[in-house]
């Protein structure tokens, strides 16, 4: 077994409020492989974000991260000071935000803000930085001349390669895609997940995917991890996860998409709303909108447990 | 460029809107000023005054379209008539040696209290709830909610009467001639001192809470979280990506002040008896000198205009998103 490049133990995030902390993220713990693309589906709310900006460090007050260990290439990035962090940002994990409208600096040319990345990370000069910064817009299929432009010159979907080509830069070991489809349309989209994967085989970095797209990610992802309110539910290989969802909460994620094959079933949505995480239920916390909960599930946490080649699920039903 | 050209056309529009107030302001008004003003001189006045007097107002025999002309043809040769407070001088000459102290008393005043102000709220953002932060937000707008002229003669009385470590008015002493000397610079600078010290204590807080407040949102954006996320030396983030976003309102708020910066120090050149445009426009009033007053407020809504101009200028080289919108 290949040793992970990314260990997550027992992570936990909460956010600070006057009326106590609320746990974004809860006990969470994952892996992942070099060159491994491991998709992250979930609700809005459910911590994904928070999970993502926790391993890089750059969570927004008030969240802080409460518990856990965050190994990545054979350091725990929870323990490191501002210059290591510095040094391990974007160099080895780098990511691509949620909103590609809001990502870049609206004052500053595009070419600047890969140059300043680069030279932050020394060994250029601004002639190679900026020759490079040209390379991997074209990478991403910018033309070089928009090098000098800026963030609202361009459209939607091309912002968003540029944050790809931000993300390139430095060759990490390592991708976060946050949500990088969800502001684009379905054509756009598939364009930019075509060219990730491209990029991603022919320079074989891992990918953290965000998305709450499951059927998109399944297209995209070699595993995959659900969360619902702030804890995992399931993870598993993709094929396995399509093929039989183990979590009621997963099933119910597959079936809320239409079947593209003529004569298949209707989709059909999950009853309820996600919990608050102010004062989530006790036991399973999916339990009042499972159709099939026991009392078991009221009263007791499940834990995530294997239940077969790399899968794993948290919840008492599932043998 | 075009959009240079068509905002100069609209400050153009804007002052000839102005001129033209300029010119019908008198004439609205009940009665003849000129033989009013000359009626309360008691014959102090020479007939040459009296029609000195009709000849600014334009009262002349004419019709009034070829008044106007002639004011408009007038003003544009920097011709704004004879002032009568300072008579026989020309009120152009009068407003100029105003015009000279104010810009620099007031200019000095604004620019240096906006780049203070401006670094401090950088800080009382930047180290959110630290000691610049909790300390200097609140005694500012303290201090900034005394009147000012209030704020100015407890420093003038404590610092310049009691203390004497400042003069007490004027622009520089009176022992000296003007010209280019470190004698005189320097007593320039030691009567402005005080003036300036307390329009900056006055005016400190707005700058440092409005860049502040902005600067927090910045902070909280995107494009910021991920300049730190990508391992930028924390100074180029603060700078590059977040003050420089935050400084564009503080842009508007400065071109604003810049405008009201020859009406605006007013109450300060009169507390110090400073030799400014305020100090001669309460002379004015005081000497019903309409010509002179007329003057004033021609030369400070050009200046307003002129500043809005140089705030447009400004905003596209700071801006590119308004460099796109308008061509």
């Amino acid at each position: 077994m290949t040793k992970p490049l990314l260990d997550i133990r027992d992570l936990c995030v909460d956010y600070v409020t006057p009326h106590g902390p609320v746990r974004a993220v809860d006990r969470v713990s994952l892996e992942v492989k070099p060159g491994e693309i491991l998709g992250i589906a979930g609700e809005s709310g459910s911590g994904k974000t928070t999970l993502a900006q926790a391993l890089l460090r750059i969570l927004p007050p008030p969240a802080v991260i409460s518990g856990g260990e965050v190994w990545f290439e054979g350091s725990d990035i929870l323990a490191l000071d501002e210059p290591e962090l510095r040094a391990m940002r974007w160099r080895r994990m780098s990511m691509v935000f949620q909103s590609a409208m809001d990502a870049l600096n609206p004052v500053v040319t595009i070419g600047e803000q890969i140059v300043d990345t680069l030279r932050a990370h020394g060994g250029s000069t601004p002639r190679s930085a900026r020759a490079r910064a040209g390379e991997l817009l074209e990478t991403v299929g910018i033309p070089r001349d928009r090098i000098d432009g800026y963030a609202h010159q361009l459209s939607g979907g091309m912002r968003q390669r540029v944050g790809i080509a931000l993300a390139l830069a430095l060759e990490p070991a390592l991708i976060i895609l946050d949500e990088p489809i969800t502001a684009l349309d379905v054509i756009v989209e598939r364009e930019i997940l075509e060219q990730i994967r491209v990029l991603q085989r022919r320079l074989g970095f891992a990918v953290l995917f965000i998305t709450h797209d499951l059927a998109r990610m399944l297209q995209v992802s070699d595993r995959v991890a659900v969360f619902y309110a702030a804890r995992l539910a399931e993870v598993a290989p993709a094929a396995a996860l399509r093929r039989a969802p183990r979590h009621p909460y997963t099933q119910g994620l597959l079936r809320a998409f239409p079947t593209v094959h003529p004569g298949g079933e209707e989709p059909e949505s999950i009853p309820g709303s996600p919990p608050s995480l102010r004062n989530p239920p006790p036991g399973c916390r999916f339990h009042p909108r499972c159709d099939r909960a026991v009392d078991k599930c009221r009263e007791l946490t499940p834990e995530l447990r294997p239940l077969g080649a790399g899968h794993f699920g948290a919840c008492h039903l599932a043998e | 460029m075009r959009y240079l050209i068509r905002r100069l056309g609209f400050y153009l529009l804007a002052a000839w809107a102005a001129l033209t107030l300029n010119f019908f302001l008198p004439r609205l008004m009940p009665g003849d000023p000129a033989t009013a003003l000359f009626a309360r001189f008691r014959g102090r006045l020479g007939p040459e005054a009296m029609q000195a007097l009709r000849e600014t107002f334009g009262l002349t025999e004419a019709s009034l379209v070829s008044q106007y002309l002639t004011y408009l043809g007038s003003v544009f040769r920097g011709d704004l008539g004879i002032s009568i407070a300072y008579f026989p001088s020309p009120v152009a000459d009068v407003i100029g040696t105003g015009l000279v102290w104010t810009i620099f008393l007031a200019g000095t005043a604004l620019v240096v209290s906006f780049t203070i102000g401006t670094l401090l709220g950088i800080v009382a953002a930047w180290w959110r709830r630290g000691w610049v932060d909790n300390v200097l937000p609140s005694s500012l707008v303290f201090l900034g909610a005394f009147p000012y002229f209030w704020l100015a003669m407890v420093a003038l009385y404590i610092l310049g009467f009691s203390l004497g470590w400042f003069p007490l008015g004027h622009a520089y002493g009176d022992d000296l001639t003007p010209g280019f000397t470190a004698v005189f610079l320097a007593d320039v600078v030691r009567h402005a001192a005080l003036p300036v010290g307390t329009v900056v204590l006055a005016t400190l807080g707005g700058w440092l809470l409005s860049m502040r407040n902005t600067m927090i949102a910045v902070l909280g954006s995107d494009y910021v979280n991920l300049a730190r996320a990508k391992g930028l030396q924390p100074s180029r983030v603060v700078l590059r990506y977040a003050a420089r976003n935050a400084l564009l309102p503080s842009v508007t708020g400065f071109g604003m002040a810049l405008g009201f910066v020859l009406g605006g120090s007013l109450l300060t050149e009169i507390v110090f008896s400073y030799p400014g445009e305020g100090y001669l426009l309460v002379q004015a009033v005081r000497n019903q000198d309409f010509p002179l007053m007329q003057g004033i407020f021609l030369v400070i809504t050009l200046a307003v205009l002129g500043a809005n101009w140089l705030v447009d200028l400004v905003y596209l080289w700071l801006d590119p998103r308004t460099r796109d919108s308008v061509s």
